[in-house]
C-alpha cells in the first residue's frame, strides 16, 4: 500500500492537477513479502 | 499513521519551490527505489530525494520528487514486515487499502502531516475526486514561511502491485 502526497502552490495548483494524475497511476509497488 | 518525514519534506519542498510553470504534459522519467523496488514516474529534471523513515516497527521507504511550484511524496508503507500496515498478502493490503479510501476520517487523518495547523489558515479539507478517483484534497494559507503563501494539495491511498515475479 502506499500514500501519495502531491501539492502545488494556490496559484498553480489547478495545471498540475492532470500532472499529479499521471504520476499517481504510474506508481507501481513490489508483491508484500509473505510472512515468515 | 506517522508521516513526519514525509511532512518534512514537503514542506522543504514547497519552501524551496522557485516560479510556477505549467507542467501537465511534462515527460516523465521512471524512479525506482532501493532496496525495495517500487516504481513512481516523476517530471524530468525534478529534483529527487530518498529516504527511509523509520517508525514504531520497521521503516517506510520515501522517495519526494520536487520541480517549480510542485511536490510529491511517496510513501511505501508496508513492505516490511513488522511495519503497522504490513499484511500477509495481495488480498489483505487490497482490504485495507479499501477500507482506508471509504473512510472519510481516515482520509483527513492523511491531510494531517502537513505540519501543525497554528501556522494555517483558511483551511479547507474535502474528499474529492483526482483523475476520477477518490482523494483528500486541502486548501490554505500558510503563514509559516517568510513570504506567506497559498497551497493546494491532493492525498490518496491505493494498492498498486507488480505483476512481475
Amino acid at each position: 500500500m502506499y500514500v501519495l502526497m502531491m501539492t502545488a502552490d494556490g496559484d498553480s495548483y489547478a495545471a498540475h492537477e492532470s500532472l499529479f494524475a499521471r504520476i499517481r497511476d504510474s506508481v507501481v509497488l513490489p508483491p508484500t513479502p509473505a510472512p515468515r | 499513521m506517522r508521516l513526519s518525514l514525509a511532512a518534512a519534506l514537503f514542506s522543504a519542498a514547497l519552501a524551496f519551490a522557485p516560479g510556477a510553470s505549467a507542467q501537465g504534459a511534462a515527460p516523465l522519467a521512471t524512479i525506482v527505489g532501493s532496496p525495495l523496488p517500487y516504481r513512481i514516474d516523476l517530471p524530468k529534471g525534478w529534483e529527487i530525494v530518498r529516504e527511509s523513515e523509520v517508525v514504531e516497527h520497521g521503516k517506510n521507504h520515501v522517495v519526494a520528487g520536487r520541480g517549480g511550484p510542485a511536490a510529491v511524496v511517496l510513501l511505501a508503507t508496508d513492505l516490511l514486515e513488522g511495519t503497522p500496515f504490513h499484511g500477509p498478502g495481495a488480498e489483505e493490503r487490497r482490504k485495507l487499502t479499501d477500507m482506508l479510501l471509504g473512510s472519510d476520517s481516515a482520509m483527513y487523518e492523511f491531510l494531517n502531516g502537513h505540519g501543525p495547523d497554528a501556522h494555517l489558515s483558511e483551511v479547507v479539507r474535502e474528499i474529492r475526486s483526482l483523475g476520477g478517483q477518490r482523494a483528500a484534497y486541502m486548501k490554505a494559507h500558510d503563514e509559516s514561511e517568510d513570504e506567506p503563501h497559498w497551497f493546494e494539495m491532493h492525498v490518496t491511498v491505493r494498492t498498486e502491485s507488480c505483476t512481475c515475479s
